[in-house]
């Protein structure tokens, strides 16, 4: 195959308003603010309710399909079996496990809850996000007091030249 | 008049072009709510957490535009429906937040940049896939325990409870002060920057 | 001038840009970092912290989803970040 194409980056503005569009668009469509976590736990939400089942997936699905769609056509896309050490993938489930029950309790996740919520005038969504802030702010300190005890510096003298 | 209320179709090509847009916009633009945090907290960048409060604001925009459409006579059909994701606060939601911020800092990803990470390739997207899956399920047999045992928690839409005018002023200003704080530390490292030039 | 290498490649955020901010501390002038990156979002938040506080930066693509990033002391040298 040819080299792919190089799509540009875009900036943070340009995907933020992009993203108010597609609320906007789901707005209309479904009286509904975006929203991803109750399909991952087998719960059909509110805006999915007299689609065929499995539409409510196939939402999350066409984001991971969006973004695959981004990553081939800017170059950027590899699929990475090892790359990755244990205790990175093992705080990867476990966060995933945190978010997944923190997002059924609260309810929703940072779209669903926190953006949905504020951007629906609704008190959950700023008392949700000044909560995920403060638990993000525990896992932080957790996460720099790890990487200080960490074994001493990653980098070494590269000898045999990069060039 | 009204929107001609729209066949399950269209509304299933609807989520499926936006989800696509989503997750396109994410990988292009770099968006990331944990991003926001960290880079704020921890390097002093804050373009991101201004992006992120800016997306809110405009989304918050588009709604009340929508609500107040609604609430004219001539509006009905979907408009009249298009509350949005208003749910009950309680202590739930103090405790759904605090894991699901602590989560999404040892996954190094929230819900949303997990599904993108997985289009991109990464694997260990994968794995936080697998717990939010996980989480959920235990999450929804919690929740239902948490209704019967503890409460469900008071419904408060800002708008219907203090009027419109009011809603809009304290939405204002509550979004405003952050996008101040973080746009005012953005300008200063800018003032910086310059400063550094002149010496070189 | 020395040249070091530093791997993040099997790191997700915000560790890539905390061991670089660590590494950084120890490069004199005309040193050189060389990070491998993995992950397209490490690539800008690299490129925004040094250009705040004062590194000059040079990415290339290494391969499909794969970074080089260079990183020297600038001209006016590190600045520091009043966090």
């Amino acid at each position: 195959m040819t080299r792919p194409a190089r799509l540009r980056e875009w900036s943070y503005l340009a995907g933020a308003t992009a993203l108010a569009a597609a609320e906007a668009a789901f707005l209309l469509t479904f009286g509904s603010a975006i929203g991803l976590t109750a399909p991952l736990a087998g719960i059909v939400p509110t805006w999915a309710r007299g689609l065929p089942r499995g539409a409510a997936i196939a939402f999350d699905g066409a984001i991971v399909a969006g973004a695959f769609l981004g990553a081939v056509l800017s170059g950027e896309f590899r699929p990475r079996l090892r790359a990755y050490g244990s205790r990175v993938l093992t705080l990867a489930l476990l966060g995933g496990l945190l978010m997944g029950i923190g997002a059924r309790l609260a309810p929703g996740c940072n779209i669903g809850g926190v953006l949905g919520g504020i951007a629906s005038f609704s008190l959950q969504g700023w008392v949700e996000a000044l909560f995920v802030v403060a638990g993000a702010y525990l896992g932080t300190r957790y996460l720099i007091g790890r990487n200080a005890s960490d074994r001493p510096l990653n980098s070494r003298p590269n000898g045999s030249g990069t060039s | 008049m009204g929107l001609a209320p729209m066949s399950v179709f269209v509304k299933l090509i609807v989520a499926l072009i936006v989800g696509l847009l989503v997750g396109f916009a994410v990988q292009r633009s770099r968006f990331c709510f944990v991003g926001a945090f960290q880079d704020a907290y921890l390097f002093g960048l804050n373009g991101l957490a201004a992006a992120a409060v800016i997306l809110t604001a405009l989304a918050s925009a588009g709604y009340a535009a929508v609500r107040l459409a609604a609430l004219s006579p001539a509006a009905g059909g979907p408009l009249g429906a298009s509350m949005g994701n208003v749910f009950p606060v309680g202590w739930h939601t103090v405790v759904g937040g605090l894991l699901f911020g602590l989560g999404m800092v040892l996954a190094g990803s929230c819900a949303l940049t997990t599904l993108t990470r997985v289009g991109e390739g990464a694997t260990v997207g994968l794995f936080a896939l697998g717990g939010l899956a996980a989480g959920g399920f235990i999450g929804r047999d919690l929740a239902g325990w948490w209704t019967a045992h503890v409460g469900t928690g008071v419904v408060v839409h800002l708008p219907t409870a203090l009027g419109w005018p009011l809603a809009l002023v304290i939405q204002a200003a509550l979004l405003g002060a952050p996008l101040y704080l973080l746009t005012r530390r953005i300008s200063q490292s800018r003032a910086s920057k310059t400063e550094g030039m002149d010496d070189a | 001038m020395p040249e070091f290498l530093l791997d993040t490649v099997g790191d997700v955020c915000p560790v890539p840009l905390l061991k670089v901010q660590k590494e950084a501390r120890r490069l004199g002038p005309g040193d050189l970092l060389v990070i491998e990156i993995g992950q397209p979002r490490t690539v800008r938040n690299i490129i925004e912290w040094a250009a705040k506080n004062g590194y000059a930066t040079e990415v290339s693509p290494e391969a499909h989803g794969m970074w080089r990033l260079g990183l020297r002391l600038g001209a006016g040298g590190a600045r520091k970040a009043g966090r």
